[in-house]
């Protein structure tokens, strides 16, 4: 494998989990954008890792990400890893209060 | 309509009414009582460990009014979680119904605005056609039976009728809330007690965490 090949090259999603699969594949795309967002993405594949990894949590991520290639499931993972929750953000973060009269439309 | 509420003789044919007919609105004539808080689900502890949680209007409500009990917003850090597009919708409505000219609009859609932008479109999730069926068959049952909300036009003003359109309408959508959080494998989070009581009725095997402000 080229030492720049770039993030997502050789995805193939299974085709026997296109729905999830669609998801998944959204899910990951998103956590790249925000990883972009973020500035973290260099957008090579350039550092080269030698890790050792539980073989079931591998095949556990590699269905769930509906990827084959061991480098895409590692580098999918470490996306949706990595990437900034909104969500849990502004849960754990938000300072902005609605005053207790608030009561919603419907 | 088939008598007696009971899907169509011989057919095996998914429809809306054997969707809608999961609960028959004949056998319902009695308000169900309320049941006290040991009864109902209000320990986190309590949780299937796996599962995500879907958040009801309420929870999004009490935490920009700083009111979360502190293990709701523990787990809600801790767990997974998945929006309900109803949910969503109930808070997009509030804030785009506000005056733009009003003096306080800005500190009440502020805060709206920021919870909505926090929430990932890939998070959400929307209810099916069954649960509609499903949620818009309970709401009747529990507007006629529990909320005395099937008052004739004749019996009401014009400004009560509404009120009662209205009331209906929060109902269905607390019932479609709860139906979609099933639908999608998630625990509803609620600070809705009144309403998820009587929905746990029809439905006992969901997966429902209570809490009071």
């Amino acid at each position: 494998m080229p030492a720049t090949n770039r993030p997502g090259q050789t995805i193939r999603r299974l085709a026997s989990a296109r729905t999830r699969g669609e998801r998944i594949e959204r899910h990951v795309a998103a956590a790249l954008a925000e990883l972009r967002l973020a500035g973290a993405v260099t957008g090579t594949r350039s550092q080269r890792i030698s890790v050792r990894v539980d073989p079931g949590v591998m095949r556990a991520a590699a269905a769930r990400l509906g990827l084959t290639n061991p480098s895409d499931v590692v580098n999918a993972s470490l996306a949706v890893a990595a990437a900034p929750d909104r969500f849990k953000a502004w849960w754990a973060e938000t300072h902005a209060t609605l005053p207790d009269d608030f009561e919603p439309a419907i | 309509m088939p008598r007696g509420g009971a899907a169509e003789p011989g057919s095996r044919r998914l429809t809306a009414g054997a969707m809608a007919l999961l609960h028959d609105p004949d056998r319902h004539t009695r308000p169900f009582p309320r049941r006290h808080d040991s009864a109902l689900p209000f320990d986190p502890a309590a949780l299937p460990s796996d599962l995500p949680l879907m958040l009801d209007t309420t929870v999004y409500v009490h935490r920009l009014q700083n009111k979360i009990p502190p293990p709701i917003h523990a787990l809600v850090e801790a767990r997974p979680i998945l929006h309900c597009a109803v949910a969503v919708a109930e808070i997009a409505i509030s804030a785009g119904i506000m005056d733009p000219t009003h003096a306080t609009t800005a500190r009440y859609r502020t805060p709206l605005l920021g919870l909505l932008h926090g929430i990932s479109a890939l998070d959400m999730r929307a209810p099916g056609p069954a649960a509609w069926a499903e949620a818009g068959m309970l709401a009747g049952i529990l507007a006629r039976t529990q909320f005395g909300l099937a008052q004739s036009r004749t019996a009401l003003g014009s400004g009560a009728v509404e009120q009662q359109r209205e009331s209906r309408r929060r109902l269905l959508n607390d019932a479609l809330i709860f139906l979609c959080a099933g639908e999608h494998g998630a625990v509803l989070v609620s600070g809705n007690v009144a309403d998820i009581d009587v929905l746990l009725r029809f439905r006992p095997d969901s997966q429902v965490l209570l809490y009071r402000v």
